[in-house]
């Protein structure tokens, strides 16, 4: 057979697997978000998905995505630089900027896209991005597809950001860059503190704000109210496939900048442009999220910390998360595979994080409590959790 | 400051360790290194020394010892 060699080279590791007699990645889901998902024609209670506010399955949601539909057909299969743009393409655009505050944005298939696609096109080996250790895989792959020098931070720490910032010097640019939210523990940035730093070392802040935007903040604009900035000069990038309920990214910033990458960036210039029916999804949201944060955000706090206590009271060792995540600290890949097979016996869905996603022995299972879970239904994995004790 | 004991100070501040690290300390098994921290070492060595470190010189590193080894090789060869 050809190729026979270069196929060999890809194999699985299942070790795990075979330990646990469990593989929780990839389950094949049958059903919408509704507070449960369906997974071989059983109910599990939904800690997995990042729905925030609930907004996935939302009777309003769906019928503006399915008059989209109606209108503009399953894709417009362009590029929005050929035809893919649509007036509901440039008018959600015009919304996502007012809704965070800045002078523009742009939108991309995917935050993993908008963020891949970002460095190449404003940075180069003369520049350098000082990067938290812990950032999300987009944001890592995009330096490193950017050609530019690299230099880890220690995660959420000002002072590891400060002796580098003090440390370096001869860069045409400087990029700070980091997450709001980080999805695995659930800490939130320094944020405001790492601009200060940037506006002292000339370095352009670059946020990624994917588990922040509908969540943290008076309002629920994400990390640029919750931070109290104004006029922040950086750029802003987030997920709209989070509290948004959607699908696609976006790169919020200087109106120069965003103009740019319309035409500059390949991760958007040739790739087939967000349906529409994503966008008209996301066009509700943020009208219901401009009317209806506060009951919504009551709803995802009191899930949050009913399931924190609920661990903590009953042994579990958790991370520091003043966000809706809670995450467990479960040890090495076997440690959080089986305790995550406890979860799913119990009918609970979670997200395990084992090694490389995260440090060998620092497993993490991270359960999201969004919106959309009825208080019987939290009360029933409490108990589940209160007989689970360590 | 001996060469040792700055190589040490440098990797102590680029990872998140508490307690002592002597040279004998294995990277990864002791002091949990990965590609990241290894990453934040090399830069603060090459900055504060102001030499350049090749993906080369990283090969067959096991322990802080041969942190400090491969290091006093190239500021040798720099000389």
């Amino acid at each position: 057979m050809k190729f026979e060699e270069f196929y060999k080279r890809f194999k699985l590791d299942y070790d795990v697997v075979q330990k646990t007699g469990f593989n929780p990645y990839y389950p094949v889901i049958q059903s919408g978000l509704d507070g449960s998902i369906i997974i071989e024609g059983n109910k599990y209670i939904d800690l997995v998905s990042n729905n925030y506010l609930g907004l996935a399955n939302d009777w309003r949601v769906k019928k503006a995505c399915l008059a989209a539909i109606e209108k503009y057909g399953a894709s417009l299969c362009a590029t929005p630089i050929a035809s893919g743009y649509s007036e509901l393409y440039y008018r959600v655009e015009q919304k996502l900027t007012k809704f965070i505050g800045l002078e523009s944005a742009i939108i991309y298939p995917s935050c993993y896209q908008a963020n891949n696609g970002l460095f190449p096109a404003i940075a180069g080996k003369e520049d350098i991005a000082i990067i938290d250790r812990s950032a999300h895989s987009s944001l890592i792959e995009g330096v490193r597809c950017a050609g530019c020098k690299i230099w880890p931070f220690l995660h959420n720490n000002l002072d590891s950001l400060k002796k580098i910032l003090k440390k370096i010097s001869g860069y045409r640019q400087v990029f700070v860059v980091t997450e709001s939210v980080f999805s695995t523990e659930g800490e939130i940035a320094p944020f405001k503190e790492i601009v200060e730093l940037c506006e002292k070392y000339n370095a352009l802040p670059v946020i990624d704000d994917s588990h922040g935007i509908g969540v943290i903040g008076k309002n629920g604009k994400g990390i640029l109210e919750y931070a109290g900035l104004r006029d922040f000069q950086g750029i802003f990038t987030a997920s709209l496939g989070k509290s948004l309920a959607n699908s696609g990214g976006i790169i919020c910033g200087r109106k120069r900048l965003i103009d740019y990458l319309r035409y500059y960036s390949p991760h958007l210039v040739y790739s087939t442009s967000l349906p529409t029916s994503s966008l008209a999804g996301i066009e509700i949201v943020l009208e219901i999220i401009e009317q209806e944060f506060s009951e919504l955000s009551k709803k995802m706090w009191f899930s949050k910390r009913t399931i924190s206590d609920a661990l903590s009271d009953s042994g579990f060792d958790l991370t520091d998360s003043i966000t809706p995540i809670t995450s467990i600290k479960s040890g090495d890949p076997v440690e959080t595979i089986s305790l995550a097979k406890e979860l799913f016996n119990n009918n609970i869905l979670t997200t395990p994080f084992i090694y490389p996603s995260v440090q060998y022995n620092k497993g993490r299972i991270r359960l999201i409590a969004g919106a959309k879970l009825s208080e019987s239904t939290i009360d029933r994995v409490a108990e589940i959790i209160k007989n689970l004790k360590r | 400051m001996k060469l040792e004991e700055k190589v040490i100070e440098i990797v102590k501040e680029n990872i998140e360790w508490e307690g002592e690290i002597n040279i004998n300390h294995n990277l990864v098994k002791d002091l949990d290194i990965d590609s990241f921290s290894m990453l934040m070492i090399v830069n603060t060595l090459e900055e504060d020394f102001s030499i350049q470190i090749e993906d080369e010189d990283l090969k067959g590193l096991n322990t802080v010892s041969d942190i400090v080894e491969r290091f006093k090789e190239k500021l040798s060869v720099k000389k």
